[in-house]
């Protein structure tokens, strides 16, 4: 079924005049995908993932998250708790001075009874592996730690989706891979649906699914291998290919003979060793 | 240069007043504050020094550590000191310096101003340094509920000295960051007068203000994602329990407040 | 020899519960007219490392050497050192203040006395650098511009004070994949057309690879390798161990030489491993 679902879709930002930061985007995610947003900078991705939970609601056309339509306000903070949104900066999403305090925040705001938000606290923070830093001062975590407690944060809201906006875009390694790690598990495990905007192809591979936003709408959609064999169409937007795949490119137009859908650095030497 | 100042930065422990109720905390606070203005004698200051250092090694905080963070507190004592020193006529004159003279009311009252702002501080660190910022937002937010009624929103205000609290750090780092970067530039900070100084704060005020914005902009949002909608409807995950243990801090302050009061009359 | 540190170490607010050893026994020379890229996870000592580089940090022990003079609390020996050295920190167009692009990128040369027809030369010149048309951003609000574009005129700021030495810390950070390679381009041609001294800092080992002529690499305020790339790529295992991740490229290398090719090792583009693949499949052919 169907949890994402836009039709139309379409949206200005006040005082930009006729600019539309999306427009006609049809889209349809189902329960359980792993979807990788690509795009360059400006091409609609925060936005897009902004009509997902309703912090911003279509100009035309419609979004609809679990049939809940997103352009009535009263449906705003059902659509909020099934749709978790976590954002780039992981300085400025963490509200409290200490981390559970921080991962409490979303369902104090729910209004649940304490031992209910204690349960929960607890199971979300050893679902992203930070039950030891539990009484620990936020701001002194690393990046990678925060981001996995705002993460938890969202987790702790029991949502149906879980929005990504660039969390590993101000990440060291570790960081980015921690990060990586607790969202491809929370898909798997947990079976949460999860839209992952990014700018390195390496965490694309890691999702089911590639959408590449172009000027406020989709010009690419499919499965990983299918959209970095577009390389140019990836070049002509700004965007990387994936190193291996772009060596297959060149290898295969030097007339080695490889399949076209290779992308990593494992399958290529299975293929070159074989 | 930011980092230095500790004044009220929380260290978490496991002492008898870390686990009092921020509530009996603030009460407390408050019974102290009363009393270190009801001392009028340098008997009544002696006692409450005694009190006030006994609760510091209760409180098990790392007397170095602290005496360090109040010493900024201490410039603005000296200050105090000297001003009164010089300016507060009466009594006998004690010294002589060309035209300006010490009398003895100056030292008298002097004294007792710098005593006053050095105990007021020593209780207000004591209290910050032991209780979570968020426990003091919430506690804070309990006390102020009857206002409610007048119209404070005591949710509110509890609400913004928590952010306060988590971002002072951040912009702490942050002020030190841009200091840095326009050091870099050769930026000077340090010499020429007063208004020539005022001038070079500019490089950093600005950035430190665009900052500023946009990180309330960017958290405004992320706690509307997380379903914020003010005070109506929010529970907490940790509720105040109030054990007979509190209870006794209060009473014993406030028995401590009428002690002294009774003393000084 | 440019720079010289000899044995430094630095320990943030020292007797206190805080307190934090960044960097510990540092030895390090950098040469004029080398590329050094200082490679390490977040809390490595890296940022503490280039504070010392510039004098915005003194060691806690060990010392510091510009042109084989000691630097020390001397203001006046610090600014001298400030001047020669410009160091660009994480996310620079945090620092922008002024009301235009050209004011913003004057504050620098203004700093070091320079006359105004010496400063509006040096503008023009800095944002030429960095890719920009000084008459198009002059009198443009540096706030107007793009994350890409404002980070260009504070590394123009830098640019403009004609330092012997640059440092940028994290130069691409934040920025999407075009912008990333545009601001990296940049650094090379400063380097290779300007003759300048680059200390580039950074997490990515994919960036520097095929950039820098050197390379070091911090771990807990430590040097753990240092030499040319190919030497440090050499210790893949220190390297994941630290938790860096090598470049796909020199990763294959690495695979292939595991299944038992004979590959070599300073491989870190594309077109490198290109044709060191089309050689072994013809080697393997023949």
């Amino acid at each position: 079924m169907a949890i994402i679902s836009a039709t139309g879709l379409g949206y200005q930002y006040e005082g930009y005049g006729e600019v539309w930061a999306l427009k006609d985007i049809n889209l349809s995610i189902n329960e359980g995908e792993f979807v990788a947003v690509l795009g360059p900078n400006g091409s609609g991705k925060s936005t897009l993932a902004k009509q997902i939970n309703a912090l911003l609601t279509p100009t035309e056309g419609e979004m609809l998250l679990d049939g809940l339509s997103t352009a009535d306000p009263l449906n705003h903070w059902r659509i909020r708790q099934r749709a978790g949104m976590v954002f780039q900066n992981p300085d400025n999403q963490i509200v409290a001075t200490t981390v559970e305090e921080d991962v409490a925040f979303g369902p104090e705001n729910l209004g649940f009874p304490a031992a209910e938000i204690r349960k929960r606290v607890d199971g979300a923070l050893s679902l992203v592996g930070m039950s030891a830093y539990k009484l620990h001062a936020s701001h002194l975590l690393s990046g990678g730690q925060k981001q996995r407690v705002a993460i938890a944060g969202v987790i702790a809201m029991r949502p149906l989706c879980l929005v990504l906006d660039e969390p590993t875009a101000l990440l060291d390694p570790r960081g980015r891979r921690e990060v990586m790690e607790i969202i491809s598990r929370l898909n798997r495990m947990e079976a949460i649906t999860v839209i992952h905007i990014t700018h390195f192809m390496e965490e694309a591979l890691a999702a089911s699914r590639v959408l590449v936003l172009d000027q406020g709408r989709i010009v690419l959609d499919g499965n990983p291998r299918q959209v970095f064999q577009q390389h140019c169409e990836l070049r002509a937007l700004g965007l990387d290919v994936p190193a291996v795949a772009e060596l297959v490119l060149e290898l295969r137009a030097a007339g080695q003979d490889l399949p076209p859908d290779v992308m990593t650095v494992d399958e290529l030497v299975a293929k070159l060793c074989s | 240069m930011f980092k230095s100042i500790t004044i009220g930065q929380f260290l978490p422990g496991e002492s008898l007043l870390h686990r009092l109720d921020p509530r009996a905390k603030f009460i407390a606070l408050i019974l102290f504050i009363g009393t270190v203005f009801v001392v009028q004698t340098f008997f009544g200051y002696l006692l409450l020094g005694i009190v006030l250092f006994g609760l510091l090694i209760v409180s098990q905080l790392p007397l170095r550590y602290f005496f360090r963070g109040l010493r900024p507190v201490f410039y603005i004592t000296l200050f105090t000191l000297i001003v009164h020193f010089f300016m507060t006529k009466g009594g006998e004159i004690i010294l002589r310096f060309g035209p300006l003279t010490v009398e003895s009311d100056g030292v008298y009252l002097g004294t007792f101003m710098a005593l006053r702002i050095i105990f007021l501080v020593i209780c207000t660190s004591i209290l910050t340094l032991t209780t979570s910022p968020i426990a003091l937002a919430d506690g804070l937010e309990y006390l102020m509920r009857p206002l409610t009624k007048i119209g404070v929103p005591s949710h509110e205000i509890a609400m913004m000295m928590t952010i306060a609290l988590r971002f002072i750090p951040t912009l702490m780092e942050e002020s030190e960051k841009i200091t840095k970067a326009q050091l870099a530039r050769g930026a000077d900070f340090e010499s020429g007068n007063i208004f020539r100084r005022a001038k070079s704060m500019v490089p950093l005020l600005v950035p430190l203000f665009v900052s500023v914005f946009r990180r309330a902009d960017d958290l405004a949002i992320a706690m509307e994602a997380r379903c914020y909608r003010g005070g109506k409807g929010r529970t907490r995950l940790r509720e105040l329990l109030a054990t007979p243990l509190d209870y006794f801090a209060v009473l014993l302050s406030a028995l401590f407040l009428i002690a002294v009061a009774w003393s000084q009359v | 020899m440019l720079l010289n540190l000899k044995n430094i170490s630095y320990t943030y607010m020292p007797g206190t519960p805080f307190e934090v050893t960044a960097l510990k026994n540092i030895t390090l020379d950098i040469h004029q007219g080398e590329y050094l890229a200082i490679i390490g996870q977040t809390g490595s000592g890296k940022s503490t490392l280039i504070q010392h580089l510039n004098g915005l940090l003194l060691p806690t022990t060990g010392e510091v050497y510009l042109d084989g003079h000691q630097v020390n609390k001397d203001k006046k020996r610090l600014t001298a050192m400030r001047r020669r050295i410009g160091l660009l920190f994480q996310f620079p167009e945090q620092q922008l203040f002024e009301e235009n692009v050209a004011a913003d990128v004057a504050f620098g040369p203004r700093n070091l006395g320079l006359s105004d027809q010496e400063i509006a030369v040096r503008v023009d010149r800095a944002l030429r650098l960095v890719g920009l048309n000084p008459s198009e951003v002059r009198d443009r609000s540096p706030f107007s511009l793009s994350g890409g574009q404002m980070r260009r005129v504070a590394m123009a700021g830098i640019l403009a004070m004609e330092p012997d030495l640059v440092i940028l810390d994290e130069p691409a950070a934040g920025l999407d994949p075009r912008g990333k390679e545009e601001i990296l381009n940049r650094i090379d041609a400063l380097h290779r057309e300007h003759k300048m001294t680059v200390v580039l800092v950074s997490h990515s080992m994919e960036d520097v690879a095929s950039r820098a002529e050197r390379l070091i690499v911090l771990a807990d305020g430590e040097i753990r390798l240092a030499g040319t790339p190919a030497d440090v790529f050499q210790d893949a295992a220190v390297l994941e161990e630290l938790g860096l991740a090598l470049p796909q490229m020199t990763l294959l290398m690495l695979r292939l030489r595991s299944a038992g090719k004979e590959v070599p090792m300073n491989i870190f583009s594309v077109e490198a491993a290109k044709e060191v693949i089309l050689q072994m499949m013809g080697g393997d052919k023949s």
